[in-house]
């Protein structure tokens, strides 16, 4: 019966949201009312359960607990951080804030550093020579060399593209360089074929969550079908 | 004490003060009109004697009333030319008539008589000659001599026992004036001697009458402001045509000297011309200056002005413009235009001409004429208008007031009718895009046929990805993180679901967190969905749901840390089993990590921030084909931070046909979620291809059109 429920649930809520492509209409305003409400109850829940409650309010019932600085100076940065729903108060929020985002801070800037940057920037040290040489033996390998030649062009002609510097000269417009020009020229081109991908990709990803749905849409109907 | 008022600021100051207390801005201006009280002598400061150009100005220029002399170098003006008329004629009545120093009739006479406006019907005093005012002295009068001293008024007889006194020559007997009927006192009053403070500055301080030939009775500080040519000048608010004024008579009173010898001027005349020199030096610096000089509608006023000075005339007094009437605006010359006080800055504004006449008062420009145009001055400290008091209103205006005022007093009275929706347009291309797709994805499920085969290719990416799963350790769990959202569960789902299928089939354990609210969610409906083909994992035996991670980043490097305190501060539930608890109190337990992810910075952070805390440990994406771009970097590099990748519907599709394959045939075997969404995606991707390719076209075609169509226009 929950089954059955929830697929008429689902097929409503399908139809509703697809009803977007007719215009603005009541029923994609209830879905998308419902689809909001409902996230906001769950986060508030997820929270509770999962962060709160664990974490915070569940060691508080334990009086040994309290002798461990990690439960009540969270919860004085937790308290402080309650301050900002008031105006007089909002001012001692930002010692939580400032915590907060001081830490990720840190935190992103090294991680990047480690995991992208310094990764990426010696992916695109690669070797242009065809001649590879592999235990012992000696071979050509073109492809790789056309491969690694194209990994360099396309990231020194992208750099150069989005080098927007230009030197003021009287009566003239500023431009490029004379030398950034038709690098960055070239490094169009290599955006335009990343941005093309990203649209197939966003393309492909949309025509399969709505195949989702309307074989989801398919079956039902051919349940209700005799 | 009188406020001056700054022209820059606009703010009071002192009278007194050079410059502004507030902007510093000089309040008197350094140009030719800057001297205190107008006063147009070029006297060197200090008294220091004047400079030699200055003093042959002096000498060149003709002289002008108060000292000044011509510097203008203008030619003679018409008034000029007339003075020379009416004096040329004096000159030759003069020359005509003979002399008669007792007749009625004298050369004197006849000049006092020609300007006067009135005929008095007394006889008029003494003063009359000296007179600054303008008021005519009828020198027509008979001068009779008194009969006895008896009969002479108080004023006179001290008057003449001060000449005695003093011994000047003016103190032999003086002819005997008729007392004013007027005042009735013995001397003249003090308004009578209220012109003469005008002589001091003005052009008759020089120009006292004095008898011809009569230089040796003269003091000699009255021949030295003689003047050497005499001229009448024009001078504001005196008429020109008045001749009988005292510029007149000092300029004919060389010419009367001629005329008349001194033996044949009367005592009377000489008495009378010291009389009326003595006030003026008292004026120019004596003890007996008057200070003060009564208004002229006091001087004018019924009780003040002697009877025979008003007999005849009306009884009230004429108005001020009934006096000025028929008198002709006089024109000064520029230099003393220049010397005029400049008009400050809340003077009223003035006509087109007086951006040319305008003198600067302050700043560098003070002194400097015309250079600004008046509007500065307009818009620096100038007083608003004064605007009626009394508004016009119109009564559209009052209709509308009269609105908004019940606008505002009762709002919620008024039901603010709602504007009306704007038709929407129909959107039958967004329509016809959604027939044409969900067209072609029912007519595989309609027909049952297959129209697009299986990838007989499987990528790279997705058998590395197959590798690793093989090669698993089964004492360790391996870690999913499921970090994406329901909107990419559909393209996800078969991804993750294919590879958690290989995953269950080797038996390696697994534990499940999930840096998104929903990802727990999207967790357990993954296992669900595997249980049915795997249903010996169950939660706490193989499989641990770990649940959410809190912090995002932050959360995750903790995470690598600890993750057994990241995600459960609490000891865990009895009925998981110990071992497996065990292995999560160090990231580097996990036998491999799977993440989930269709957000490619999702995959960007757990690979900065958790495999670079483990970089021993595998890390396996499975990515949207929307992240698939920024995510390829990171395994296509040469030192690759993901070791395998699945991508969207195709990546699911290969790996489930990776999963079933027959060994024998090489064909795939048992179909799963992604091989039911491979016919439709097919056909849905042709169908967009197709709208694309035929929307595109049609732009073209619309271009062209458009640009034919103006092309034929011009």
């Amino acid at each position: 019966m929950s089954d059955v429920a929830a697929a008429a649930l689902g097929f409503f809520l399908t139809v509703a949201i697809l009803s977007y492509v007719l215009g603005d209409n009541v029923l994609f305003r209830i879905a998308a009312h419902l689809l909001i409400g409902v996230t906001a109850g769950y986060l508030a829940a997820v929270a509770w359960q999962s962060v709160l409650w664990p974490q915070l309010f569940g060691r508080m019932l334990n009086l040994m607990a309290w002798l461990d600085p990690a439960l009540w100076i969270p919860l004085i940065l937790v308290l402080l951080m309650i301050g900002r729903s008031t105006p007089r108060l909002s001012v001692l929020s930002s010692v939580p804030m400032a915590f907060l985002v001081g830490l990720a801070a840190a935190v992103a800037v090294g991680g990047a550093l480690t995991g992208t940057l310094i990764p990426q920037i010696a992916a695109t040290a690669v070797s242009l020579s065809p001649v590879r040489q592999s235990s012992g033996a000696v071979f050509f390998d073109l492809e790789s060399a056309l491969s690694n030649l194209i990994i360099l062009v396309g990231t020194v002609t992208t750099l150069a593209y989005f080098h927007f510097g230009a030197r003021p000269r009287a009566g003239e417009v500023p431009a490029r360089p004379f030398w950034v020009a038709p690098l960055a020229r070239v490094g169009e081109v290599f955006l335009a074929v990343a941005f093309g991908a990203l649209y197939a990709g966003a393309l492909a990803a949309s025509l399969t969550a709505l195949i989702d749905r309307v074989v989801f849409v398919q079956q039902i109907v051919g349940r209700l079908l005799p | 004490m009188a406020d001056v008022r700054c022209p820059m600021c606009g703010k009071p100051n002192a009278e007194e003060a050079e410059t502004c207390l507030y902007c510093q801005a000089r309040l008197k201006p350094v140009g030719p009109g800057a001297a205190p009280g107008g006063d147009a002598e070029p006297v060197a400061a200090g008294g220091e004697p004047a400079p030699d150009w200055l003093s042959r100005l002096r000498d060149q220029g003709s002289p002008m009333p108060g000292g000044t002399r011509e510097l203008s170098g203008e030619p003679e003006s018409p008034t000029d030319k007339e003075a020379s008329d009416w004096l040329s004629r004096i000159r030759t009545r003069a020359d005509d008539e003979s002399p008669s120093p007792s007749g009625a009739t004298s050369p004197a006479e006849d000049v006092f008589g020609r300007g006067k406006p009135a005929e008095p019907s007394g006889p008029s005093p003494a003063f009359a000659p000296s007179a600054g005012e303008g008021v005519p002295a009828s020198a027509a009068t008979p001068l009779a001599e008194p009969a006895s001293e008896e009969d002479e008024p108080e004023w006179l007889k001290r008057l003449r026992a001060r000449r005695a006194v003093e011994g000047t020559p003016g103190a032999a007997p003086a002819p005997s004036f008729p007392a004013p009927q007027a005042t009735g006192e013995g001397l003249p009053p003090d308004w009578m001697h209220a012109p003469h403070e005008d002589l001091a500055t003005g052009p008759t301080a020089a120009a006292s009458p004095q008898p011809a030939g009569s230089e040796g009775g003269m003091p000699s500080w009255l021949s030295d402001v003689q003047p050497p040519a005499p001229r009448p000048t024009p001078v504001e608010n005196v008429p020109p045509a008045a001749p009988a004024t005292p510029a007149a008579f000092a300029s004919e009173d060389d010419e009367l000297r001629g005329a008349y010898s001194e033996k044949e001027i009367p005592d009377w005349l000489v008495s009378a011309r010291e009389e009326a020199a003595a006030p003026v030096a008292g004026l120019a610096g004596g003890p007996e200056a008057p200070t003060e000089t009564p208004p002229l509608e006091e001087l004018l006023a019924p009780g003040v002005l002697p009877e025979w000075l008003t007999a005849g005339s009306s009884p009230t007094p004429p108005p001020m413009e009934a006096l000025g009437a028929g008198l002709e605006q006089a024109v000064l010359p520029p230099w003393l235009r220049a010397m005029r006080p400049v008009e400050g800055p809340l003077a009223p504004k003035g006509e087109a001409g007086e951006a040319e006449e305008r003198v600067e008062s302050a700043g560098p420009l003070a002194g400097l004429r015309g250079v600004l145009p008046p509007k500065v001055e307009a818009e620096v400290g100038r007083h608003p208008p004064v605007l009626p008091s009394v508004l016009d209103i119109q009564p559209a205006h009052a209709a509308h007031a009269e609105l908004l005022q019940r606008i505002i007093s009762t709002p919620e009275s008024r039901a603010v009718p709602r504007a009306r929706r704007r038709p929407q347009a129909r959107p039958w291309g967004g329509l016809v895009v959604l027939v044409i797709l969900v067209a072609a994805m029912i007519v595989p499920g309609l027909t049952g046929t297959s129209v697009f085969a299986r990838p007989s290719v499987v990528a790279v990416e997705t058998l590395q990805t197959a590798n690793l799963i093989n090669s698993l350790p089964l004492d360790r769990p391996l870690l999913l993180a499921v970090d994406y959202d329901a909107a990419a569960s559909a393209e996800l789902e078969a991804a993750a679901l294919a590879v958690l299928d290989h995953v269950m089939t080797i038996g390696a354990p697994i534990a499940s967190v999930s840096t998104r609210p929903v990802g727990p969610a999207l967790a357990e409906r993954l296992m669900a969905r595997t249980r049915a083909a795997h249903p010996q994992y169950q939660a706490g035996i193989n499989y641990l749901p770990l649940g959410y991670l809190p912090a995002g980043p932050i959360g995750l490097r903790a995470f690598a840390a600890n993750p057994w305190q990241a995600v459960y501060a609490q000891s865990a539930p009895e009925s998981w089993d110990a071992g497996l608890v065990a292995a999560l109190h160090a990231s580097s337990n996990f036998s491999a990590i799977l993440v989930v992810a269709s957000d490619p910075a999702v995959l960007q952070t757990w690979i900065e921030q958790v495999h670079t805390a483990v970089p021993s440990v595998p890390l396996v994406a499975i990515v949207s084909a929307a992240a698939e771009p920024l995510a390829r970097p990171y395994y296509e590099s040469a030192f690759p931070s993901v070791q395998g990748m699945v991508v969207g519907l195709a990546g699911a599709e290969a790996y489930e046909c990776l999963n079933a394959l027959d060994p024998a045939s090489g064909r795939c075997g048992r179909p799963g979620v992604a091989d039911s969404m491979w016919d439709p995606f097919g056909m849905a991707v042709l169908g967009a291809v197709l709208i694309l390719l035929v929307g595109g076209l049609a732009s073209v075609i619309r271009r062209g059109v458009i640009s034919m169509r103006r092309t034929s226009h011009e």
